[in-house]
């Protein structure tokens, strides 16, 4: 049952106007600073789902709460990015997301060890490659172990663990250029190369040495 | 690290030199280990940066007035049950009862009006249209749909053909393929007249996922302010 004697209602916020999906999308995709107001607002929207992580998968409140906070965050850069085409409606996409990572959740708890993330961005690369050659690269990838993988990218100089997170984060070489005062985005690039090299001599040199 | 590899995944290289890598990825075990490598790194160097950013927002959310579920009280749930069943009442009555209708009201009067029956000048001499049309206008629209298919895969770029590969779609509810046929309609430039624009906001409207309506808009101004066919419509529409 979950209506019980608790907090106190907030009147202002039962009379809050539910902003519909549409709105939502339209406010989120926005380029003004409204769109903080609405991204939250969509947290806002469907917090009720943490309770029911709690109850469906037997995760704490504050697990589930970082999942669905994950899941929110997920929301909207699908959202912005154009992967969510609106094919299904919204809490629908976002429910079976957040069940995802309750579900990823548990089963990070029960092995307790940090798996290699293989995020949206990991898989349409590697489904850029053909058949034949995706498994084995895939094979490869699963063998690193990305905690070790963690370490090594903190060891590594500022600046190439600068420039090497950046364009994790998808900035272009000439963006990193102009932000860390390099010539040229072709210098960034050679740069970085030259950064990736020493990151993964790192890498085996410490693997070995274990 | 080999330049080629970000090449190759920013499609930045040539064909043969495209090819060449990935014959090489089959035989080269260093060159797979470097390709696996680039990728792990660009993902867990991505990741660490989201974590950041997910506590951030974690945080600042946790912070929200309306950030956590709250339990409301018993008495309370049945005076807002109330209410909303009171509100459900009026906005029902309000949407249900006969007014002014939406531009979706519109485009399924359009549908019933326009689409019940097509003509049988629609094909001009064309025999294999005019025994589709036969066939929708008996209302066997799968025996209509397979036989435009067939059509079109001899022609695809029939446009009569496209048009009622696309009306039946609609008639059968498989928006998704109306869709598509109606795009490729309305990507036609050499037509005299193309509805293709038109129909296509026809069937989204029709469709309504949430982004349909948005996308519907816009190609009903395009058909307005390209002078399209439907334009008579269309004006009314986006009033």
């Amino acid at each position: 049952m979950y209506i019980s004697v608790g907090y106190p209602l907030c009147i202002m916020s039962f009379f809050q106007k539910t902003i519909s999906d549409n709105d939502l999308i339209d406010g989120i995709l926005s380029n003004d600073s409204r769109r903080r107001s609405f991204e939250n607002r969509l947290y806002e929207k469907y917090a009720y789902l943490i309770r029911e992580g709690v109850w469906k998968h037997r995760l704490t409140a504050d697990d589930c709460s970082m999942a669905y906070s994950d899941t929110i965050l997920t929301i909207i850069e699908n959202i912005q990015n154009g992967r969510f085409e609106g094919r299904s409606g919204l809490k629908t996409y976002l429910y079976q997301i957040f069940s995802n990572k309750c579900v990823d959740l548990l089963r990070k708890n029960a092995t307790n060890r940090q798996q290699v993330h293989h995020g949206e961005t990991l898989d349409d690369f590697i489904n850029i490659l053909p058949d034949d050659s995706r498994s084995i690269v895939q094979k490869i990838i699963d063998q690193y172990d990305t905690e070790i993988l963690y370490q090594r990218l903190r060891e590594l100089g500022d600046k190439c663990q600068q420039m090497i997170k950046a364009w994790g984060e998808g900035f272009m070489d000439q963006e990193i250029a102009v932000e860390m005062g390099y010539q040229s985005a072709a210098v960034v690039k050679t740069s970085r190369l030259r950064c990736l090299e020493k990151l993964k001599e790192l890498y085996h040199k410490g693997v070995k040495k274990g | 690290m080999e330049e080629r590899i970000e090449d190759y995944f920013k499609r930045q290289l040539s064909d043969p030199e495209k090819e060449q890598f990935e014959k090489d990825l089959k035989t080269d075990p260093e060159l797979a280990e470097s390709v696996a490598f680039y990728l792990l790194v660009k993902n867990a160097a991505g990741q660490e940066a989201r974590d950041k950013r997910l506590a951030e927002r974690h945080e600042a959310w946790q912070k929200l007035p309306n950030g956590q579920p709250k339990t409301i009280s018993r008495p309370l749930f049945y005076y807002a049950a109330a209410a909303v069943l009171f509100i459900a009442m009026g906005l029902g009555w309000y949407f249900l009862s006969p007014g002014v209708q939406n531009r979706e009201q519109l485009a399924e009067h359009y549908v019933q009006e326009n689409f019940s029956t097509l003509s049988v000048q629609m094909g001009g001499n064309a025999d294999s249209l005019q025994q589709v049309i036969n066939q929708y206008n008996k209302g066997n629209y799968k025996e209509a749909a397979s036989m435009v298919d067939a059509m079109l895969r001899s022609d695809p770029q029939n446009a009569e053909a496209q048009k009622i590969a696309g009306i039946v779609s609609l008639k059968e509810g498989d928006y998704d393929k109306a869709i598509n046929h109606f795009h490729q309609l309305g990507a036609q430039k050499q037509l005299f007249s193309n509805p293709g624009k038109f129909y296509e906001a026809i069937a989204l409207l029709q469709r309504g996922l949430p982004l349909d309506k948005k996308l519907a808009d816009s190609l009903l101004r395009e058909v307005i302010d390209g002078n399209l066919e439907g334009k008579e419509e269309a004006v009314k529409w986006v009033k």
